[in-house]
């Protein structure tokens, strides 16, 4: 009966730890994947630039 | 700018009722929604709105704020109606709102410059939620050893707490209902505390089930409860008490759970 409810303890246990856990594997992926876009938009826009508010001319 | 004719003056009237009646009303829909008692939103209410140059009429139900807000003549009013902004208990954002009412009757803040400090004060991020659990599971053990448990007891009520506090956690932040929360919590709160009967590593057993579960007791709500029946907010009183005693129902129910699982006598 012991070896019974010891099972079950660690069952339970061994469910809660392991659902936290993939709970967590799975929000760090999408917020990883969320920053890795909004890096990504952010490189585009600098490549995007005009550089023509930098010209000499426009100082002229 | 000169006001021209009676028309624009009563606008300008309106205007001035209208932000600060809207203020008002979600100052007092915060303070609610952080879990003050509805005598300080009263109090807190009526130093602000001496400093602004009104009168407010304030209605506070459960789940609203309702505030007329009149001018010192009483012959122009505005009324607004706010929800509780929040819905979790948070003591720092209570004291932060409260400091706020005194800063606007000491500095003679007008409502826009109040607004933008109620803004900032909304936009603060919550304590840690890692330290809150860290905090809780510790808070919780030195229960079990304030109840005489031994250490081994106080080392099974701080696992237990742990790991309930962290499914309540996991749960609310994934927008589960409470209620089921508080079950869920409880149940493995219960599970880990009966490891004193289980493994037989306890000399105080009993102490480590019952108190493994005591940190899921609502007792802001009851404490609440109390006070706002005494200044006379039964609607208030009646709900708080209520949702604290489906709560400890709840609480209960996981706890049964847990020991009939575990194969525990009740009595």
């Amino acid at each position: 009966m012991t070896t019974h409810l010891i099972f079950t303890w660690f069952l339970v246990i061994g469910f809660v730890v392991i659902g936290i856990l993939a709970r967590c594997i799975v929000r760090f992926n999408k917020t990883t994947n969320h920053y890795r876009v909004v890096g990504f938009e952010g490189k585009e826009d600098f490549f995007e630039y005009d550089d023509d508010d930098n010209d000499d001319e426009n100082y002229k | 700018m000169r006001i021209t004719s009676d028309t624009e003056c009563a606008a300008l009237t309106h205007d001035l009722l209208k932000g600060k009646c809207r203020f008002i009303a979600n100052y007092a829909a915060a303070l609610l929604g952080c879990g003050a008692t509805c005598i300080r939103i009263e109090k807190n209410v009526k130093r602000i709105a001496e400093t602004f140059g009104v009168h407010v009429d304030m209605t506070l139900l459960p789940s609203h704020v309702i505030a007329v807000v009149w001018d010192m003549d009483y012959t122009h009013s505005y009324n607004c109606q706010s929800k509780p902004i929040g819905g979790a208990i948070d003591f720092s954002r209570n004291i932060a709102l409260s400091k706020l009412s005194w800063q606007i009757a000491e500095d003679k803040l007008n409502y826009v410059d109040a607004a933008g400090k109620f803004e900032q004060i909304l936009l603060k991020p919550r304590l840690n939620k890692w330290l809150v659990l860290t905090l809780t599971s510790i808070a919780n053990a030195s229960f079990c050893r304030l109840f005489g448990g031994d250490f081994n007891a106080v080392g099974i009520v701080l696992f237990a707490t742990l790991l309930g506090f962290l499914v309540k956690q996991v749960m609310l932040e994934d927008k589960i209902d409470v209620r089921i929360t508080t079950v869920a919590s409880a149940f493995v709160a219960s599970v880990i505390g009966a490891s004193g009967y289980l493994f037989g590593i306890s000399g105080t057993p009993e102490l480590a089930l019952g108190t493994s579960v005591l940190f899921l007791v609502p007792g802001i709500p009851y404490i609440n409860s109390g006070s706002d029946l005494f200044a006379g907010h039964y609607l208030c009183s009646m709900s708080r008490f209520i949702q604290a005693v489906i709560l400890t129902i709840c609480l209960s129910l996981g706890l049964c759970g847990g020991m009939l699982l575990m194969q525990m006598k009740f009595f």
